[in-house]
C-alpha cells in the first residue's frame, strides 16, 4: 500500500498565537493522564491546539491525520505504525505489522497490548514520545475503535502521550474512561477563546479591545473565526474587517429569519 | 432533501482525463494555409459576377463551384481583396478532414482579424478530444456563442479547395451545423470543384444559398472581348472574337492558351517568320480540356529555360511551397528569386501572403502535368528517391505529418510506421484523428504487427470517437503484440485504454484485471500508473467503494504531485472531492474540489471548471452558504455556456431550484426545476436517472402540497426500481418516509426510513443517514416511544458535529422544536443551537394547521404550510420581458436589471423594441436600415449596423448568468428567438383589445369591461415614452387611441350604471392624455350634478373655458354651453 506521507508529518503551517490557557492544561495532562482528548465542533481550534502543543511539548511526535478512508483497520494501523515508527525507528514493523494481517475484532485488545509492547520494547523507548491521532471521528463508526481504544489507553505508559481530537464525543465507553483519570477532555466550551484571550490575540496583532470584544461576539468564542477576523483586520486594514463582521452578522439574521421564515 | 450527488455519478463520472496538455496551437499548425492569395498581375474584374456576391453577403453562404481552371479562386480573391475589411482565407488539403483541425484553422483565422478571439474555442479544442470527435456540431456551437460574443464587423470566410476534404468526413457536419446558425456578421463562400456533399437543399429552399457555377464563371462575349483587348492587350477581330469564344465556350484557362499563341505568332512575324509552323489553334481548341491544358503547359513550359524548367518539375511534389523548403531542398535552384519571377510572369504559380509569410501555389491543373512529366522523366525509382529525399527534409524539420505522405509515396513503410509509433500522442494531441487513421490505414498489415504502438493510436483514435468495439479489440491486439515485444510500458498503457473502455461498458471486474496487469507492467510513479490509479478510483466509486477510492485516488495525487504534473494534479484532487461529497463530509469535499479552479490565474477557462464549480456550489448549498453557492453556480453556469454542456447546464439549473427552495423563493425554484427539466430533455437524459424529481417532491412537501409530492415520488421510486441503483431507491425511499410522515402515516413512513437509515448507516453515507435519523425521531414522537427518539437524535447530533452540519441542524431546530421540547433532548444540543430554540416560540401553540393534522403530522408539513409566500406560484417561466407602453423597461430578470450602460446606444435599445412591436416580432435588415439609418452613407451604415446588433445581443446578457441569444437573424429578417417565451406588453394589450372587442360583439358585457380594464392596467403611459422617431409617433398614436377608446367606453358604462365616482376618475384618465374632449368635460359635470356636487360643475366648466380659450381661442360649443347651463339650474 503506498502511504500518503503527508497524513504523518506534524503540520508545519504557521500557527496563530499560543494560547497558554489551554496549553497549561495540556502540559498537566501530559504529566498527570496517560492521555487527552481534545473535542469540539469544526473550527474550534483542536488541531490548532494540538500542533502547537506538538512543538512545544519537548517530546519527539508521531503525528496521524486520519481521513475517512482509513476506516479499515489495516490502512489505520498502517499509518500509525508507520507515524510511531518515524520518532521510534523499525516500531511494529515486525511485530505488528504480521499481527494485523490476521485480526480480527475479538482480537483487538490482543493487539491493543501487542501495540503497548511495542512501545516499551521499541528502540529509543526512553525517549518521551507524543502520538497525536487528529480527527478520529472520522472513523467513530468502524467497529474495531472501541474495543481497540478501550484497551489502549488505559495501559500507555507515561513516556507515551496520546492525543486524539475529534468533532464529536468518542463512543461512550471511551467517554467513560474520563472518571478513571486516565484520559484528560478539553471540551469545546473550554476550547472557546476568552475575553482575555482575544484581547491578548488583537493586542498581538495592534488591534483594539473594541475589535476583539466585537470578533469574539461575532464568532461566540470560536477560534477560526475570531483568528480570521484578526487576519483580514491585520492584512486589509481596519474598514474592511468592521465591513467583514457587519457582513457577516447580516447574514447570520437573514440565515435566521429564513429559518424561522419556514415554520412560522 | 438535498442530497449528495448520489446516482448521478452513474452519467456523472467524475473526470477521466482523456485530457492532455497541448500547446495551444495544433502541433501541425501551418500559418500560411490562412494566407490570402495575392491578386494575380493582370486580372479582369467582372462586375456581373462580384454583384452576385455582393448581393448574396445577406445570405450565410456562397457557392463557387467548376472544374479547375475556370478562375474561381481568382475571382473571389478579387472580391474579397476589393470589397471586405474583414476576411478569412482557409486553403484547404486533405489533411484538414478532421474537425478538431478544421474548427482550429477557422478559429486562428478569426483570431487573426479579431483579437482575442479564441479563447473559449480553442480551451474547447484542447480539453474536449472525446465529445469532439463524437459530436463535432457541439463544438460548432461554442465556436458560434464565441463568434456572436465577440465578432461586430462583417466577416467572410472563404473555403478554398474544399473539395480535398472528399466526401466521408465530419467536417462536413461542422460545415452545415456552422451554416445552419450562421451569425449574420459572417458570410460563408465555399469553393469547390464539386458541389460538396452538405445539407445545401435547406439552404436552397430557404433562399440563402446562391451558387456561382461554371457556366457563369465561363467568359461571355463581352468579357471575352474586354480580356484580349485591356488584360492581354491583344486586338483581335470581331470574327476571331466569335470564333474562340465559341470554341473555347468562354473557359479561361483556354483563353489564356488562345494569348499565348497569338503572342508567339506575332513574335514570330516580328522575327521575319511567316508563323507557318505555328499549329492551328483552332485545331488545338478542338480537343478535351486536359489536352488543351497539356499542350498549352507543354508550351509555356517548354518557354522556360532548363534551370527553371528543373525547378519547375521538383517542386511540384511538394503540397505547399515555401521559400524556404524549397531553396534547401533544392539548393541549385535560386528558388528566392525564381519563384517570384515565375508569379510576375504568371506561370501558373500564385502567391499568398499577409507580410508576416507567404506561399506560392501552383495551379492544380499545371501540378498534375508537372508530375506526370516528372515521373516519365525519372521513373518509379527515381520518383521514390525524390519522394525519401522530401521525407528526409521534413522529419529533421518536424513536420511528420508532411513527411508522411512523401513516406508512403517513397513506400518507405517502415520509417512511416516508426513516425506513426513515435509521434501518434502527438498527432492525437493535435486533433488529426483523421490523417493519422488514414496514414495508418496505408501501412502494410506485417509492418503494423512489427509496429504495435501504431495499433494503440488507431485504437485511441476509435474510442475518441466512441467506436468502443472496434477500439477494444484493437487495444487487445496491441496489448498482445507489445506483450510478445515485452514493451511493458506499451502494454501497461493499451492495457489501462482496455480499462477505460471497460468502465465505460459498466463490466468492472473487466476493468479492474485490466488495471492490475497494467499496474503490475508499470514503473511506480509513472504516468500510466498515475492514470490507472484514476481510473480504479473512478471505478471504486461506481461500485460504491467509497473508502478504497478515496485511497486510489490519493496514492494516485501523491505521485501525480511527485511528477509536478499540474494537469493531473487537477483532476485526480478534483475527483477525490467525489467520495466525500456522496459520503456528506462536504468540507472535506471542497478542500479537494476548489483545487481544479486556477482562481487567479490567467489562463482561458476549461471546460472541466463547470464540473467543479458546480459540486462546489452543491456543497456549499448544503453548508448553508448561500451567496457562495450562487456565485460558485453562476460561474458554473457560464462555462457550461460557453462550451456547450448541456448535461450540466440541466444540473446547475436544478441546483439553483434547491438554492431558491432553499431560500424560500418558491416561485423562482420552480422556475429552475422547469429550466431543468426541458434541459435533461435536450440532453437526452431520463428523469429517473438525475434527482430532478426528488428536489421537486421536497419543495411540494415544503409548500405544504403534499399529495403532488408524494406523485413525484412515487413515480421516482417506480422508475428506480428497475435499474439497480440501491443507493438511489433508499435516497427516494427517505425521501417518501419524509413526505408518509408529513401525510401523517408515521407507521408506513417508518418502513420506509429504517431500512434506508440502516442501508446509509453500513455504507457511510452520512448526510442522507441525519436525515433519516431526524425523521424517525419524529416517528418516534409521535408514537410516544421517547426512547428511541433519544437514541435517534443523539446519533444525528453526532453527525451533524463530525460533519459539520450546523446550517442543516438549525433548520432542522427551527422547523420542528417539538422534538426538542423534553429536556433530555434540548440537552443534546449545543448551547449556541439550544438558544435558537428558547428564541422559537412554542409549538402548542403555533400554526392553526397543525391543530387538525395527526398527530405525528404537524412535525413535517403542517408546519411549513404557513411558509408559503406570496409570490405567484407555477407562474409560466418568462425569459425576456419588454415593456413599451410608458417609459421603455426591458429586462429578464427583475432582480437582476442589466447594468446602466448595458445598451451602449438608445438606437440598440430602439431597434429591439421596434423588431418586438412588429407582427411576429420580426423586421427585415432592410427596414431597420431604412428607419434607423435612412438619412446616412452606405459606409457609415456598414460601419454601425453589426456593431449595433452586437450591442444589442450584448445588452441582453448583461449581469445575468445564462447567455442566450434573444435576436436572431434569418433569411434577411431580424426576429426575436422563438425557442424562449416572452412577455411584450403591446402584445398583451392588443390581445385584451381584441378579446374586448370579441367579448363586446358577442354582447358579453362584462367578459369585454374585464379586458379593457386589464388593457389600461397594462398602458403605465404613451408607447415609448421618451422617443420621438417617426415610427415611435406611428405607433403611438394608435396605442393612445384605443387606449382612450376604452376609457370612453367604460366611463359610458359607468355613466349608464350611475357609478359616479367611477366615471369621473375614467373622465378624469381622458382628459389628462386629451384635455379638449367637450364630451368628456360634460361627462364629467355630468357625474358632479349627480354627485350633487354643483361648485364642482362649475369649476369644471370653468376649467374648460379657460383651456380652450387659451390654446384654441375658442368657447365651449354651443352643445356644451347647454349641457352646463342645464346642470346649474
Amino acid at each position: 500500500m503506498q502511504l500518503i506521507l503527508s497524513k504523518i508529518q506534524t503540520p508545519d503551517q504557521p500557527l496563530p498565537l499560543s494560547r497558554p490557557r489551554l496549553l497549561n492544561i495540556m502540559h498537566a495532562s501530559l504529566s498527570a493522564c496517560t492521555s487527552t482528548v481534545i473535542n469540539g465542533r469544526a473550527g474550534t481550534g483542536k488541531s490548532t491546539l494540538a500542533s502547537d502543543f506538538a512543538r512545544r511539548c519537548g517530546r519527539k511526535v508521531a503525528w496521524f491525520k486520519v481521513d475517512a478512508s482509513d476506516s479499515d483497520l489495516r490502512v489505520f494501523f498502517a499509518y500509525l505504525i508507520e507515524s510511531v515508527s518515524r520518532a521510534r525507528p523499525g516500531f511494529g514493523q515486525e511485530t505488528l505489522l504480521p499481527l494485523l494481517e490476521t485480526a480480527t475484532i475479538e482480537e483487538m485488545p490482543v493487539l491493543a497490548e501487542a501495540f503497548i509492547f511495542e512501545l516499551l520494547e521499541s528502540q529509543g523507548k526512553v525517549e518521551p514520545l507524543l502520538i497525536v491521532i487528529d480527527d478520529l471521528h472520522l472513523v467513530y463508526d468502524a467497529e474495531w475503535v472501541v474495543p481497540f481504544f478501550r484497551r489502549l489507553l488505559p495501559l500507555l505508559p507515561a513516556e507515551a502521550h496520546m492525543v486524539i481530537t475529534g468533532r464529536s464525543m468518542p463512543p461512550a465507553p471511551l467517554w467513560r474512561m474520563r472518571s478513571k483519570q486516565m484520559l484528560c477532555v478539553i471540551e469545546e466550551a473550554t476550547l472557546g477563546f476568552t475575553e482575555a484571550e482575544a484581547k491578548r490575540l488583537f493586542e498581538s496583532e495592534g488591534l483594539s479591545e473594541a475589535h476583539a470584544l466585537a470578533a469574539l461576539k461575532h464568532g461566540r468564542g470560536r477560534a477560526e473565526v475570531i483568528e480570521r477576523v484578526a487576519r483580514i483586520l491585520r492584512e486589509s486594514g481596519r474598514a474592511v474587517a468592521e465591513g467583514f463582521i457587519a457582513t457577516e452578522r447580516r447574514a447570520r439574521k437573514q440565515r435566521v429569519r429564513h429559518l424561522h421564515g419556514h415554520s412560522f | 432533501m438535498m442530497q449528495p450527488p448520489g446516482q448521478q455519478n452513474s452519467s456523472r463520472p467524475g473526470l477521466t482525463g482523456p485530457l492532455k496538455p497541448k500547446p495551444v496551437q495544433p502541433a501541425f499548425f501551418l500559418r500560411t494555409k490562412l494566407l490570402p492569395p495575392r491578386p494575380a498581375p493582370a486580372l479582369l474584374s467582372r462586375p456581373r459576377l462580384t454583384e452576385r456576391l455582393v448581393a448574396n453577403l445577406a445570405h450565410p453562404v456562397t457557392l463557387v463551384t467548376a472544374n479547375a481552371g475556370s478562375g474561381k479562386t481568382t475571382l473571389v480573391a478579387d472580391f474579397v481583396r476589393t470589397h471586405s475589411k474583414q476576411f478569412v482565407w482557409y486553403q484547404l488539403d486533405h489533411t484538414d478532414a478532421d474537425p478538431s483541425v478544421f474548427l482550429g484553422y477557422v478559429t486562428h483565422g478569426i483570431k487573426q482579424s479579431v483579437p482575442g478571439f479564441g479563447e473559449v474555442m480553442l480551451s474547447y479544442l484542447e480539453q474536449s478530444a472525446d465529445e469532439l470527435a463524437q459530436s463535432p456540431e457541439r463544438a460548432v456551437d461554442v465556436l458560434l456563442n464565441e463568434v456572436l460574443e465577440r465578432v461586430d464587423q462583417q466577416l467572410i470566410l472563404v473555403l478554398d479547395d474544399y473539395h480535398h476534404l472528399g466526401t466521408d468526413t465530419r467536417v462536413h457536419t461542422v460545415v452545415d451545423r456552422l451554416l445552419s446558425y450562421l451569425p449574420d456578421v459572417m458570410h460563408v463562400i465555399i469553393i469547390s470543384r464539386d458541389v460538396p456533399p452538405l445539407a445545401l437543399a435547406r439552404l436552397r429552399t430557404q433562399a440563402s444559398l446562391a451558387i456561382i457555377d461554371r457556366n457563369e464563371l465561363l467568359f461571355t462575349d463581352e468579357e471575352t472581348r474586354e480580356l484580349f483587348r485591356s488584360v492581354f492587350d491583344l486586338e483581335l477581330t470581331p470574327e476571331q472574337l466569335t470564333e474562340y469564344r465559341a470554341r473555347t465556350h468562354g473557359w479561361i484557362t483556354a483563353l489564356q492558351l488562345v494569348r499565348q499563341v497569338a503572342q508567339r505568332q506575332a513574335l514570330a512575324q516580328g522575327a521575319g517568320e511567316d508563323g507557318a509552323n505555328a499549329p492551328n489553334l483552332l485545331d488545338i481548341l478542338r480537343q478535351s480540356e486536359r489536352e488543351i491544358f497539356d499542350y498549352f503547359a507543354e508550351e509555356v513550359f517548354a518557354d522556360e529555360s532548363p534551370e527553371i524548367q528543373q525547378l519547375l518539375l521538383r517542386i511540384s511534389l511538394l503540397d505547399r511551397l515555401e521559400i524556404d523548403a524549397c531553396s534547401r531542398l533544392y539548393p541549385d535552384t535560386r528558388c528566392g528569386s525564381n519563384l517570384p519571377a515565375l508569379v510576375r510572369r504568371n506561370v501558373f504559380i500564385t502567391v499568398a501572403s499577409d507580410g508576416r509569410g507567404e506561399e506560392y501555389r501552383l495551379h492544380p491543373l499545371f501540378q498534375g502535368f508537372l508530375r506526370r512529366r516528372l515521373r516519365s522523366e525519372l521513373g518509379r525509382a527515381g520518383m521514390a528517391a525524390e519522394h525519401a529525399r522530401c521525407a528526409d527534409y521534413f522529419l529533421e524539420h518536424g513536420a511528420w505529418e508532411q513527411a508522411m505522405t512523401h513516406l508512403l509515396s517513397a513506400e518507405d513503410f517502415e520509417r512511416a510506421a516508426s513516425v506513426i509509433a513515435d509521434k501518434g500522442r502527438a498527432w492525437i494531441a493535435s486533433g488529426a484523428l483523421t490523417s493519422l487513421v488514414t496514414f495508418a490505414e496505408a501501412l502494410p498489415e506485417n509492418l503494423v504487427e512489427a509496429h504495435p504502438r501504431v495499433l494503440i493510436y488507431r485504437a485511441e483514435v476509435a474510442r475518441l470517437r466512441g467506436e468502443f468495439d472496434a477500439a477494444y479489440s484493437l487495444f487487445r491486439r496491441a496489448a498482445a503484440l507489445l506483450q510478445a515485444q515485452e514493451d511493458g510500458e506499451g502494454e501497461a498503457e493499451a492495457l489501462h485504454s482496455l480499462a477505460t473502455i471497460a468502465r465505460r461498458r459498466g463490466d468492472y471486474e473487466q476493468a479492474f484485471s485490466y488495471l492490475d496487469r497494467a499496474v503490475e507492467l508499470s514503473d511506480e510513479g509513472s504516468v500510466v500508473r498515475i492514470k490507472c490509479g484514476n481510473t480504479r478510483g473512478l471505478c471504486l466509486m461506481a461500485t460504491g467503494q467509497l473508502t478504497a477510492a478515496e485511497l486510489e485516488f490519493r496514492a494516485a495525487l501523491q505521485s501525480a504531485e511527485e511528477r509536478n504534473d499540474e494537469h493531473y494534479i487537477r483532476i485526480i484532487a478534483h475527483n477525490l472531492g467525489l467520495p466525500a461529497m456522496i459520503r456528506g463530509d462536504f468540507g472535506e469535499a471542497l478542500r479537494w474540489l476548489r483545487r481544479m479552479i486556477r482562481e487567479h490565474a490567467s489562463g482561458p477557462p476549461m471546460p472541466q471548471e463547470a464540473w467543479a464549480l458546480a459540486n462546489m456550489a452543491r456543497c456549499y448549498l448544503f453548508r448553508g452558504e448561500m451567496e457562495t453557492c450562487e456565485q460558485h453556480l453562476e460561474r458554473a453556469l457560464e462555462r457550461c455556456q460557453l462550451f456547450n454542456l448541456i448535461q450540466h447546464r440541466a444540473e446547475v439549473f436544478q441546483t439553483y431550484g434547491d438554492l431558491y427552495r432553499e431560500r424560500g423563493e418558491v416561485a423562482r425554484a420552480k422556475e429552475f426545476y422547469e429550466r431543468a427539466a426541458r434541459a435533461y430533455d435536450d440532453a437526452g437524459i431520463d428523469l429517473s436517472l438525475c434527482e430532478l424529481l426528488e428536489e421537486q417532491a421536497v419543495l411540494n412537501l415544503q409548500i405544504g402540497d403534499v399529495t403532488g409530492a408524494r406523485a413525484l415520488i412515487e413515480r421516482l421510486i417506480a422508475a428506480r426500481s428497475h435499474d439497480g441503483n440501491e443507493m438511489g431507491q433508499h435516497g427516494a425511499r427517505l425521501t417518501r418516509g419524509r413526505i408518509l410522515l408529513a401525510q401523517g402515516d408515521a407507521e408506513a413512513a417508518r418502513a420506509d426510513l429504517e431500512p434506508a437509515v440502516a442501508y446509509f448507516r453500513a455504507h457511510g453515507l452520512y448526510y442522507y443517514e441525519v436525515q433519516g435519523c431526524m425523521a424517525l425521531a419524529a416517528c418516534d414522537l409521535g408514537a410516544a416511544r421517547e426512547g428511541d427518539m433519544l437514541e435517534h437524535l443523539r446519533r444525528a447530533l453526532d453527525l451533524a458535529a463530525r460533519y459539520d452540519y450546523e446550517y442543516w441542524l438549525q433548520r432542522e431546530v427551527a422547523r420542528n422544536p417539538r422534538l426538542f421540547a423534553m429536556p433530555e433532548a434540548a440537552e443534546l444540543l449545543p448551547p449556541d443551537v439550544r438558544e435558537h430554540l428558547v428564541e422559537t416560540p412554542n409549538l402548542s401553540t403555533a400554526s392553526p394547521a397543525s391543530a387538525t393534522a395527526t398527530q405525528a403530522a404537524p412535525l413535517y408539513a403542517a408546519s411549513q404550510a404557513a411558509s408559503m409566500e406570496a409570490a405567484p406560484v407555477g407562474k409560466a417561466v418568462v425569459d425576456l420581458t419588454v415593456n413599451m407602453l410608458g417609459p421603455v423597461e426591458i429586462y429578464r430578470d427583475p432582480s437582476k436589471p442589466f447594468a446602466a450602460d448595458a445598451w451602449t446606444t438608445k438606437r440598440a435599445r430602439d431597434i429591439l423594441c421596434f423588431i418586438a412591436s412588429r407582427r411576429h416580432r420580426r423586421a427585415s435588415k432592410d427596414t431597420i436600415i431604412d428607419i434607423f439609418w435612412g438619412e446616412s452613407d452606405l459606409e457609415v451604415v456598414e460601419k454601425n449596423f453589426h456593431p449595433t446588433v452586437s450591442h444589442i445581443r450584448k445588452a441582453l446578457n448583461s449581469n445575468q448568468p445564462l447567455k442566450q441569444n434573444f435576436l436572431l437573424y434569418r433569411d434577411g429578417d431580424y426576429l426575436i428567438n422563438p425557442e424562449f417565451s416572452y412577455r411584450i406588453d403591446t402584445e398583451e394589450f392588443d390581445r385584451l383589445v381584441s378579446e374586448g372587442e370579441a367579448a363586446r360583439r358577442a354582447r358579453e358585457f362584462e367578459r369585454c369591461i374585464n379586458s379593457y380594464e386589464q388593457a389600461i392596467a397594462i398602458y403605465r403611459g404613451e408607447f415609448m415614452q421618451g422617443s420621438y422617431d417617426e415610427w415611435v409617433e406611428e405607433q403611438r398614436s394608435y396605442y393612445r387611441e384605443q387606449y382612450l377608446r376604452m376609457l370612453e367606453a367604460l366611463a359610458a358604462v359607468a355613466q349608464k350604471t350611475e357609478d359616479w365616482s367611477r366615471s369621473l376618475k375614467l373622465a378624469q384618465q381622458i382628459l389628462h392624455d386629451d384635455p379638449f374632449r367637450e364630451d368628456i368635460h360634460c361627462l364629467i359635470m355630468r357625474a358632479h350634478a349627480a354627485l350633487g356636487n354643483r361648485v364642482a360643475v362649475k369649476d369644471q366648466y370653468e376649467t374648460l373655458s379657460r383651456v380652450l380659450r387659451k390654446e384654441l381661442g375658442v368657447e365651449p360649443a354651443s352643445e356644451t354651453q347647454k349641457t352646463y347651463k342645464e346642470l346649474v339650474k
